[in-house]
């Protein structure tokens, strides 16, 4: 029972800093009082200052993990006498001999162990999810404040002031880091699969922003997801299908933009792009969820990822299989991107006037979604309604959330001018 | 060829602001720089400084702690390096990304050769 990601999966995960803040935040937070993040941030910040300035000069040692957690241990330690707090925390700190031992890096399941611990503090039930999002994000991921807002597309100072919220809560409600069992766990493990599953979406939105830190918010979601894997209560269905949903919507992004840096949809993608690692796991993980009972929201996620994924061609996709998916789907989940997007698959398989009749039961929900209300003027395009495509356009360009979308839906709205 | 020393200063401000993929890659922007000049053989050693120390003065019968200086005036770090003249050593300490900080600077100093 090691800790197993697929090497394949792993290797582009080269970010030695940032992972090692997250594992040593974890381990102090475990180790001393989550009432104590504030200096533990503050001494793994410090720790990581020390290294890059003495890297830059000489080689890295061969353990680096062992040299940050000795220097920040220390840290810690010192504040805590300074602070005269050595009362509440006599055991880590009372002797040399017990100080020595103290600055030997746990092993490697230990390590584990206190992550695990860690995420679901950071979701704890007291907390709203983006505040457990960002907060896994600042205190597990090691990014910083300006890296999350920009990442969310977010004023700093209002992402500051979420994180600044969450960790009050989590400095006086966490208690004791522990996984929760029995009861507790089902329903705690079910809003760490949330936040998992948003983190990934968040990254893998096609929205403007910059693509290389959305990416990282993807590759984090499958990180901690493949941590969970390592607590035998948490290795569920549920869990194996969303890994499996995660890495067969990350297999396509090396096909997802292009040399200008814009954003490609599905059908114009290059296929031979995709990674075939990811794929491989991604249809393992797949294959490994179906053997639990029960089929679960992620798992017709995952299904569907899969044979948008595999297919030879855009063309060539398998609707039908994917429509009846997605007929199961929205009755588990009825919000309106699941509506939207078993819309457009229903006029792949019945044609654009099918799928607008299906729409008219929607209207509430499509006018005051842009992507719907584009959709919706995509298909009148279809049958050659160009009037009705063209109110539905610029209903839809007047919701447009960012510049990019809005610039992309007027240059198709002048392109049906005329028609 | 001529040793040169170069003394280091500023930087830690902004340092502190970085996030820890940020450390991580100026750590390596110092790497590439420092890489450079040991390929062409003029690198010949260099050490971060810490911060704390003591000042030893009047006859050694005073002792204080620290450097006095203002955060940016204290020497951080050293190098030694190898340069024809005092001009090609100061045209190679421009690649040092300390550099880049605005509080930071290097100040390139010939050693003697008795």
């Amino acid at each position: 029972m090691t800790f197993f990601m697929p090497t394949a999966v792993n290797q582009k995960l080269d970010h030695l800093f940032r992972h090692e803040y997250g594992k040593l935040v974890s381990m102090f937070a475990n180790k001393y009082s989550p009432e104590l993040i504030d200096t533990i941030e503050d001494a793994v910040q410090e720790s990581l200052y020390k290294a890059a300035k003495l890297w830059s000069f000489q080689p890295m040692p061969d353990n680096p993990s062992a040299w940050l957690y000795r220097v920040a241990n220390n840290q810690i330690i010192d504040y805590l006498r300074k602070d005269n707090r050595s009362v509440s925390y006599d055991l880590a700190i009372s002797t040399n001999h017990i100080e020595e031992e103290e600055n030997v890096l746990p092993e490697e399941r230990a390590i584990v162990d206190d992550q695990l611990r860690m995420i679901f503090a950071c979701c704890h039930p007291t907390m709203k999810p983006t505040e457990q999002l960002m907060l896994s994000l600042k205190l597990l991921c090691g990014l910083s404040v300006k890296e999350i807002a920009r990442a969310f597309l977010k004023q700093e100072e209002a992402t500051k002031r979420a994180i600044t919220r969450a960790k009050v809560k989590f400095r006086e409600e966490v208690g004791e880091l522990k996984v929760p069992i029995g009861a507790d766990l089902e329903q705690r493990l079910e809003a760490v699969l949330q936040v998992i599953y948003l983190l990934f979406n968040e990254g893998y939105k096609a929205t403007e922003g910059n693509q290389l830190i959305k990416q990282e918010l993807c590759e984090e979601a499958i990180r901690l997801a493949f941590l969970l894997t390592n607590e035998p209560s948490c290795d569920n269905g549920e869990l194996k299908a969303l890994i499996s949903m995660m890495l067969l919507k990350a297999a396509r992004f090396p096909a997802r933009i292009d040399e200008a840096g814009n954003l490609l949809t599905l059908e114009k993608q290059d296929r031979t792009k995709y990674d075939e690692d990811h794929i491989k796991w991604g249809w393992q993980f797949l294959h490994d969820s179906s053997k639990f009972e029960g089929s679960s929201v992620y798992q017709l996620e995952a299904a569907i990822s899969c044979y948008y994924t595999t297919a030879a061609s855009h063309e060539k996709t398998n609707w039908k299989a994917i429509l009846s998916l997605y007929d199961t789907l929205v009755k588990l989940k009825p919000v309106p991107v699941v509506q939207m997007s078993r819309v457009l698959v229903l006029s792949k398989v019945k044609g654009a006037s099918f799928a607008l009749n299906e729409m008219e039961g929607l209207e509430e929900i499509i006018n005051g979604n842009q992507s719907f209300l584009a959709l919706k003027a995509d298909l009148y395009a279809e049958i050659g309604d160009w009037s009705a495509a063209r109110v539905h356009l610029q209903k839809s360009i007047s919701q447009a959330l960012n510049i990019t979308e809005r610039r992309f839906l007027e240059k198709k709205l002048q392109s049906w001018i005329g028609k | 060829m001529q040793k040169y020393l170069y003394l280091f200063r500023g930087g830690d401000a902004r340092m502190a602001e970085m996030s820890p993929a940020e450390v991580e890659a100026h750590m390596d922007e110092w790497r590439v720089w420092m890489e450079g000049l040991a390929e062409k053989g003029q690198l010949i050693d260099g050490l971060p400084l810490k911060a704390e120390g003591k000042q030893v003065s009047k006859g050694g019968s005073v002792v204080t702690d620290g450097p006095f200086a203002e955060g940016a005036e204290i020497v951080g770090g050293y190098l030694m390096v190898n340069a024809t003249s005092l001009e090609e050593a100061t045209e190679m300490s421009k690649g040092c990304p300390i550099l880049d900080a605005e509080d930071g600077h290097v100040e390139v100093r010939g050693i003697a050769d008795m």
